[in-house]
């Protein structure tokens, strides 16, 4: 239901409600009012209508009474001269209005009537009136004659005796009672009614109404009632009341009625009861009217904010027309205008974020993708990514905000560099630039002058950061014609080239480690786990002092079953990576202490080492599976070494300790692997239940040749020992580098000069035949 | 006098031997009239007439003597005597005394007749020659009425106030006794009584059932 009907039915329900009421109750009020008044006046006037009926009656007998008096007349009757006693008859009854006149003897007897000559008894009717007359004078009755009232009259003809009656009827028709009526001011239904014979009231005479009023009494034989009585019939409603009169005993019973017609009396007040509803229908009209004019300036305004909103979701957000009211609709347009433009700006805004990093204000990934969808490579376009490689350490460093501004900055000369390329930021270290119509050559001086451009540090007031900056291109249609592939390989090629020299390295699909089938070799890793696919190689470990081999260094090797040799740092890479070098460790542990138990079992005296990787140091239960491993093969601890690399001990240092610790309580010796090339602090070794230091082998292979490396492997040496380590040097390839370290005191030593890592068998061929015989246990020499 | 209706008649009749009158001696007759209430009745008339015609005819005319002739009077707008009786072929005179005058009639078919008298003036005699009760009325003076009763009979009495007539002389013999009174019911037959006379005095007690007084008492003029 819209708006206007409701308030159309509001108003109009009010206001009908209240005039109806109004005129209910005036209604009500009004009849109480005239039904106690119509009472009152009735039981007022009863006895006044009886009064002027008996008024009637004694003007008629003093009338007859003067006439029976004529002498003349009475002179007429004595002589019993019956022609003029008729006409002295008649002429007196017009006088005194009667129909008609009788004298009646002493007998009873008619002598004289003036009504129809033959017609009639010949006695009078009512002798009861002539004996009272003879008594009292005269005498006066109302009566029911043939279907007719009359008010009868007897009185005595004295000469000076009674010599006869004269009897007076005057009808009591309805002009008779209107005139007492008017007379009186007696109520307006009078009726006079008598006893029909058939036990009901019929009336004789009386007002238009008055028939129905008799209609209304009781029957003959029950009282009437003598208060006045409200009575309903043939939808009108009167109040009524008889009262009996006095009849002769020949006579029927009569009763006078007056009515008080209700509804005649309720129609005066009709203006004052309908006065409401005229009040209604007017306060209806204007009601209407004002309730189409209040409701088409709300609903019309409603309408066109509708539209304009319908609009604003359709995405215009131009704001509606304000609109002239100042009300609440008014209110309500102005906030939908400022909501629009509010929600076009927001849009705006999210639009904005939505492609752009908000670090740098450069487009994201997110829009990169959109520009470079479809088919790319027609023109030939590049793709360069640019890293900051070192980037997490100057976050961690300086702290990100200014990570942050000096990604900003980079964002700002990379503009400033590529022309109508495009810039986008596609990882927290990286940004893209995407530029049609350059081939392989245009791509590379782009980014020849990209590093030239990030040789210039970033300065921050007197901070002065050098992000180095990597690039790797990709090509299409070369390497690809999707956006998202090509993204990858210049990601690649990235990565080739932060280790690169040059810093800019082009996408080379050999080098990719990361191409599909990478991912099957790491499953066949797994595989070759599972299923034995790995060995152990073993290379000796030349005790210097005794001249003997006093150990072996396990290394894994992995023969694939199609490609071959799979270098092991693929695969341990690889296995760290994804998860897998726990198991390998296990497995080579495994493998390496039942090897030192069957050297023990040969009575050979021979120390196994062990490379442990960075992740397996994270690994709390590390201590206890080795030490199991031990006690199953009975290998005492001091016959297993632990190699570590720098940089895993510095990794992790806390949880790494830690586990090296539990190592080391056991009696397992711990070496520092590749020592030399990495970043640790010796104070912090210090710290570390370390027994060897292993230098790596860059510093050993030209140790003939290169002073300086003597040195370093010199000072080494002499350091270690000083600090109690012992000191272990790898990559021994001549016999001039061995003799060296006799001279410097170094302990042990490793290299292909001594012996190369080899699988079991030869191994135990190598120590049978060799130059340097192994140590032999105690108990078997 | 105010008489009401009476509703019974009874009798009591004592007839009073008289000796010495007439032929065959004479009784007497003491009536006595009264109302239903017991009240006496004054002016009724007792009229007793042989069954024997012979006995009226051999009346001695001495007996007629006091019915020949009477006045009656006007005095107080009131006739009187009210009631007067006169014997058959008597007269009557009537004879202004009043201040006003006096307009006297008779429609009786006894004797009608009406003339004016003057104050102080008396009318010529009036002759009843037939028996019977004559009205007499004012045509002035509506409540003026006086009664000529015409009588047949000399042995006739007019009650006095207290209700008793005495009739003397009777012969001895059989009698009709007729009772005649203003206020009896109009047209009504007259009450009458058998009786037998014999000598000495008998009474005749009559209750008479009568009309209520029309016309105030005129002995006080009110109206």
């Amino acid at each position: 239901m819209s708006f206007r009907r409701r308030l159309i039915y509001f108003l109009f329900a009010t206001l009908a409600l209240l005039q109806a009421s109004t005129a209910f109750f005036a209604y009500q009020f009004t009849r109480d009012t005239l039904i106690d008044q119509g009472k009152a006046q009735l039981t007022q006037t009863k006895d006044l209508f009886v009064r002027q009926l008996d008024e009637i009656g004694r003007q008629i007998a003093s009338g007859v009474e003067v006439l029976a008096l004529d002498f003349a007349l009475r002179q007429a009757i004595a002589q019993q001269d019956r022609d003029t006693v008729l006409s002295a008859l008649r002429n007196h009854g017009r006088r005194v209005g009667a129909t008609r006149m009788l004298l009646v003897g002493l007998d009873g007897a008619i002598d004289v009537d003036t009504g129809d000559a033959g017609a009639g008894s010949p006695r009078f009717a009512f002798p009861e009136l002539i004996d009272r007359a003879a008594s009292s004078g005269s005498a006066s009755s109302i009566v029911a004659l043939d279907g007719t009232a009359y008010w009868m009259v007897v009185v005595p003809v004295l000469a000076p005796v009674p010599i006869a009656f004269i009897t007076v009827a005057v009808p009591v028709d309805d002009q008779l009672l209107q005139k007492i009526q008017g007379l009186a001011a007696l109520p307006k239904d009078l009726a006079l009614a008598v006893d029909g014979g058939a036990g009901a009231w019929v009336a004789l005479a009386g007002s238009p109404g008055a028939a129905k009023l008799v209609r209304l009494l009781p029957p003959v034989a029950a009282h009437l009632p003598p208060e006045p009585t409200d009575m309903v019939a043939d939808g009108s409603e009167d109040i009524v009341l008889a009262a009996p009169l006095a009849t002769p005993p020949e006579s029927p019973r009569m009763a006078a009625v007056m009515g008080y017609p209700l509804a005649e009396a309720l129609r005066q007040y009709q203006p004052i009861i309908l006065a409401p509803f005229g009040l209604l229908c007017a306060a209806l009209g204007f009601a209407f009217v004002g309730a189409v004019v209040i409701a088409r300036s709300v609903a019309r305004p409603v309408e066109a904010l509708a539209l304009a909103t319908r609009r604003i979701e359709a995405g215009d957000y131009t704001p509606p027309e304000p609109l002239a009211q100042t009300g609440e609709l008014g209110q309500l347009s102005a906030a939908l205008g400022s909501m629009a433009r509010a929600i076009s700006e927001r849009e705006d805004q999210i639009r904005h974020q939505a492609s752009h990093d908000a670090v740098t204000g450069q487009l994201n990934r997110a829009a990169l993708d959109q520009i470079m969808a479809g088919r790319l490579g027609s023109p030939p376009s590049a793709l360069l990514m640019i890293g900051f490689v070192r980037l997490q350490e100057i976050v961690k460093t300086v702290g990100r905000e200014i990570g942050d501004r000096l990604m900003r900055d980079a964002g700002k000369r990379l503009v400033a560099l590529i022309g109508d390329a495009t810039v986008a930021r596609v990882s927290d270290s990286a940004f893209a630039v995407y530029a049609v119509g350059h081939g392989g050559h245009a791509a590379a001086e782009l980014a020849r002058r990209i590093v030239a451009a990030f040789e210039r540090p970033y300065q921050e007031g007197d901070l002065t950061i050098d992000a180095v900056a990597a690039i790797g291109i990709a090509l299409a249609p070369t390497h690809g014609t999707e956006g998202g592939l090509l993204l990858q390989r210049a990601d690649v090629a990235l990565f080739v080239a932060s280790r690169s020299e040059s810093r800019v390295a082009r996408y080379d699909a050999l080098a990719d480690p990361h191409r599909p089938e990478h991912l099957s070799l790491m499953s066949d890793l797994r595989a070759a786990l599972g299923q034995s696919g790995l060995r152990q190689f073993y290379q000796p470990k030349l005790d210097l002092v005794s001249g003997r081999v006093g150990g072996a260094e396990a290394l894994v090797r992995w023969q694939h079953p199609k490609r071959g040799s799979v270098p092991p740092d693929a695969f341990i890479s690889l296995a760290e990576e994804t998860g897998n070098i726990q198991r390998l460790t296990r497995w080579a542990l495994a493998s390496g202490i039942a090897q030192a138990a069957e050297w023990r079992a040969l009575g050979l005296d021979l120390t196994i080492s062990v490379n442990l990787s960075v992740r397996d140091l994270a690994d709390p239960g590390l201590p206890a599976r080795v030490g199991a491993l031990l006690a199953r093969h009975a290998v005492p601890a001091s016959h297993l070494m632990l190699e570590v690399t720098e940089n895993a001990i510095m990794g992790e240092p806390d949880t790494a300790i830690a586990v090296l610790r539990e190592l080391a309580d056991q009696g397992i010796a711990l070496s520092i692997d590749d020592f030399g090339v990495g970043q640790s602090s010796l104070s912090y070794l210090r710290r570390l239940p370390v027994r060897e230091l292993k230098i790596d082998k860059s510093f050993v292979v030209n140790l003939a040749q290169n002073a300086e490396d003597r040195m370093i492997v010199q000072s080494v040496i002499t350091l270690g020992h000083q600090l109690g380590y012992s000191v272990t040097a790898e990559g021994v390839e001549d016999e001039a580098a061995l003799a060296r370290l006799v001279g410097y005191g170094c302990d042990h030593a490793q290299g292909s000069h001594i012996g190369r890592p080899m699988p079991i068998e030869a191994f135990d061929l190598f120590l049978g035949e060799a130059r340097w015989p192994s140590q032999r246990l105690a108990a078997a020499s | 006098m105010n008489i009401r209706c009476g509703r019974s008649v009874c009798a009591l009749i004592v007839l009073i031997g008289t000796a010495g009158v007439g032929r065959a001696g004479a009784g007497e007759l003491l009536s006595v009239v009264s109302d239903d209430d017991g009240k006496p009745v004054a002016d009724a008339v007792v009229a007793l007439v042989p069954t024997d015609p012979a006995l009226l005819a051999a009346a001695e005319p001495a007996l007629w003597a006091p019915w020949q002739s009477g006045v009656v009077d006007q005095r107080d707008e009131t006739f009187l005597p009210s009631v007067e009786i006169i014997a058959r072929g008597g007269q009557v005179v009537f004879r202004n005394n009043d201040v006003p005058q006096h307009h006297v009639y008779s429609f009786s078919p006894v004797k009608a007749f009406e003339f004016v008298l003057k104050p102080g003036t008396s009318s010529a005699p009036v002759v009843f020659d037939k028996t019977g009760v004559a009205a007499i009325g004012c045509n002035i003076h509506d409540q003026m009425i006086a009664y000529i009763y015409v009588t047949e009979t000399p042995w006739v009495v007019l009650t006095d106030k207290t209700g008793q007539g005495r009739i003397a002389a009777l012969p001895q013999g059989a009698f009709t006794a007729r009772i005649w009174h203003p206020s009896l019911p109009p047209g009504k037959p007259v009450p009458s009584r058998p009786l037998t006379i014999s000598q000495g005095l008998e009474t005749l007690p009559v209750t008479l059932a009568l009309l209520p007084m029309r016309h105030p008492d005129r002995e006080h003029g009110l109206y």
